[in-house]
């Protein structure tokens, strides 16, 4: 059985909409205007067990959208959801005491206590017995390192440093499931990559399922395996991170570095030239072809130096999100 | 139950955080109970009865009037409204346990340290001012007393939540809380007994669910609640306390499906 398993998922949000300025204000007392926004349109996916999949898209796709109905925060206006078997939206208690969500924006730890309250607090009401809280606390404070900071109020902690403890508070009862909305959001690359560590560990030791959205590429590109692309509500691709390129790509590039000058008009024939700047010379191929056009450059031009690249993945990603054409 | 513990424990803590604010409020407190207090000595003069009320009843009632506050009506629950605007209430809905209990528990959390402060400036007052107080000798009005505080406390309870939970509909819920206070100042009796108002006013009063977050209570204490009214008035609180509980009830869940978790 799947671990979450969602159905054509639709979400609409009704959002007042009001005119700039006093005049605006003063008329949308008296009429409101409401805008449906689609936040989510018909989704479906499966993830099964154990999986860390990243789910990406632009701002306003529905991720976090997404996630929240996941978590049974938010009422799905249609659709069919289940996680760990449960309906999420019920929020039964034997549905939360086996999930978690992470917001990087938000927090649970109280703001005037040091960490360790929030950890106490949790322990009781996920009715932690003493010695599973002391073990899991023990691994996770090792792994995120933050022994000297659990007695200092939140407050006084940075960003970075309060994040781990929001980790912390939010895994202390071992979640089967974990939602991760942007956990790196505002860190410096240090910490992402601590953090990136920390959730590949989590995964890897407690064998949990861990459901990631964020901006930052290197998060994805490090975590997952799996991705799903969402834009505009509605997934544009569930799938394995590296046949992204194959997928949305049919081109490579060929860069040559060439040893003397030669006749232009020759370069012509052996492709698409996408850039010339002597001796530079960049062609662009279509993927099947390139074993055949490297062959025949090799043979009959000057070469010095060659390279066949691939667009890189966030070079892709961007060109999905912004709507361009691919390559 | 531990974790009821744990919920209290925190929300001390957060107060000694702020120990600055909280010893103000105490001092707004009673800087406002002398007043009222002196106030009452100057008009009684050398009278020993005014309104129905003895010099001694009287003085009891200004003197008691913050501790029955602080029990009936100290809470935390109007950081509710804040907490649904914020989006924080998702951190809630996400745990195994009742938002309600929450909140109950960390209003008797607040109730608790503002019944401590109360009992302890009271005493100081009796050492200084020496005023003469009255002793309600029957074991049955003691009784019935408690039993009006405990309907009470539930009363203001869900009043308090249902007045925050107004944010889930505007970020504005302020005001209709605002509106509550000013009402609430005059018609609970924090100022005087309701009960040397006209009889037709003070009647229709009885009818709200106000004065029994201050003056019922004391009513009963000082003897002044005699037949019709000390039981009517038990009746009246308890439906207002059931229907501002179902009320509660019912808005949470409407509210819970317009909540967008918003925040970001």
């Amino acid at each position: 059985m799947q671990t979450i398993s969602v159905n054509n998922l639709k979400k609409y949000y009704r959002v007042a909409q009001k005119e700039p300025g006093l005049r605006g204000s003063l008329k949308s007392l008296f009429k409101r205007k409401y805008q449906d926004v689609k936040a989510v349109e018909n989704i479906s996916f499966k993830i099964e067990e154990g999986e860390l999949v990243g789910f990406i898209g632009p701002n306003g796709a529905g991720k976090t959208t997404t996630l929240k109905i996941l978590s049974g925060l938010l009422y799905p206006d249609d659709g069919e959801i289940s996680v760990l078997g449960f309906n999420p939206y019920e929020r039964k208690n034997e549905f939360l005491k086996n999930i978690s969500l992470v917001m990087g924006q938000k927090n649970q730890l109280w703001w005037d206590l040091p960490p360790m309250e929030t950890f106490l607090l949790n322990k009781e009401i996920y009715e932690v017995s003493e010695d599973s809280f002391r073990t899991t606390l023990d691994e996770l404070v090792k792994l995120l390192d933050v022994e000297d900071i659990l007695k200092t109020p939140v407050r006084k902690l940075s960003l970075g440093q309060r994040m781990k403890c929001e980790l912390i508070a939010a895994l202390i009862h071992r979640p089967k499931v974990l939602f991760l909305d942007e956990p790196t959001i505002g860190l410096d690359v240090v910490m992402q990559k601590t953090l990136r560590d920390f959730i590949r560990e989590y995964n890897r030791r407690f064998h949990s399922t861990i459901l990631l959205t964020s901006h930052y590429m290197d998060d994805v590109k490090e975590l997952c395996k799996r991705v799903i692309i969402i834009d505009k509500g509605k997934i544009i691709y569930d799938g394995s991170l590296a046949k992204i390129v194959h997928r949305f790509v049919k081109n490579k590039t060929i860069s040559l570095v060439l040893g003397k000058e030669i006749d232009i008009k020759k370069l012509d024939s052996y492709g698409e030239i996408k850039e010339l700047k002597f001796p530079k010379v960049v062609f662009n191929v279509l993927r099947k072809d390139v074993a055949k056009v490297t062959t025949n450059l090799l043979k009959n031009l000057p070469v010095e130096d060659l390279n066949i690249e691939e667009p890189q993945i966030e070079e892709v990603i961007r060109n999905i999100f912004s709507g361009k054409e691919l390559i | 139950m531990k974790k009821y513990y744990q919920i209290f424990s925190n929300t001390w803590q957060e107060y000694m955080t702020y120990r600055l604010n909280f010893v103000m409020w105490r001092v707004r407190v009673v800087l406002r109970l002398l007043i009222i207090y002196f106030l009452w000595q100057a008009v009684f003069g050398v009278r020993q009865e005014l309104f129905g009320y003895s010099r001694e009843q009287m003085l009891t009632y200004v003197l008691f009037t913050p501790l029955i506050t602080s029990i009936i009506t100290g809470s935390r629950s109007m950081d509710i409204g804040n907490e649904i605007n914020q989006g924080d209430l998702s951190n809630y809905l996400l745990r195994p346990t009742s938002y309600f209990r929450y909140w109950w528990t960390k209003d008797l959390a607040d109730k608790a340290l503002n019944i401590i402060f109360s009992i302890f400036e009271l005493i100081i007052l009796f050492l200084v001012f020496r005023p003469p107080i009255f002793w309600q000798p029957d074991l049955f009005r003691w009784l019935l007393f408690l039993l009006a505080i405990a309907i009470s406390t539930f009363l203001y309870f869900y009043l308090n939540v249902i007045l925050a939970f107004v944010a889930f509909w505007t970020p504005d819920y302020w005001g209709p809380r605002f509106l509550i206070f000013m009402v609430q100042e005059f018609l609970t009796g924090g100022i005087f007994p309701l009960d040397i108002l006209p009889k037709n006013i003070f009647n229709v009063i009885l009818l709200t669910p106000f004065p029994y977050l201050t003056f019922f209570p004391l009513a009963i204490y000082l003897g002044k609640s005699e037949g019709i009214y000390q039981w009517g008035g038990l009746l009246i609180s308890s439906i207002w306390a059931i229907i501002f509980f179902r009320v509660m009830i019912l808005i949470w869940r409407k509210g819970l499906k317009t909540y967008t978790a918003d925040g970001r």
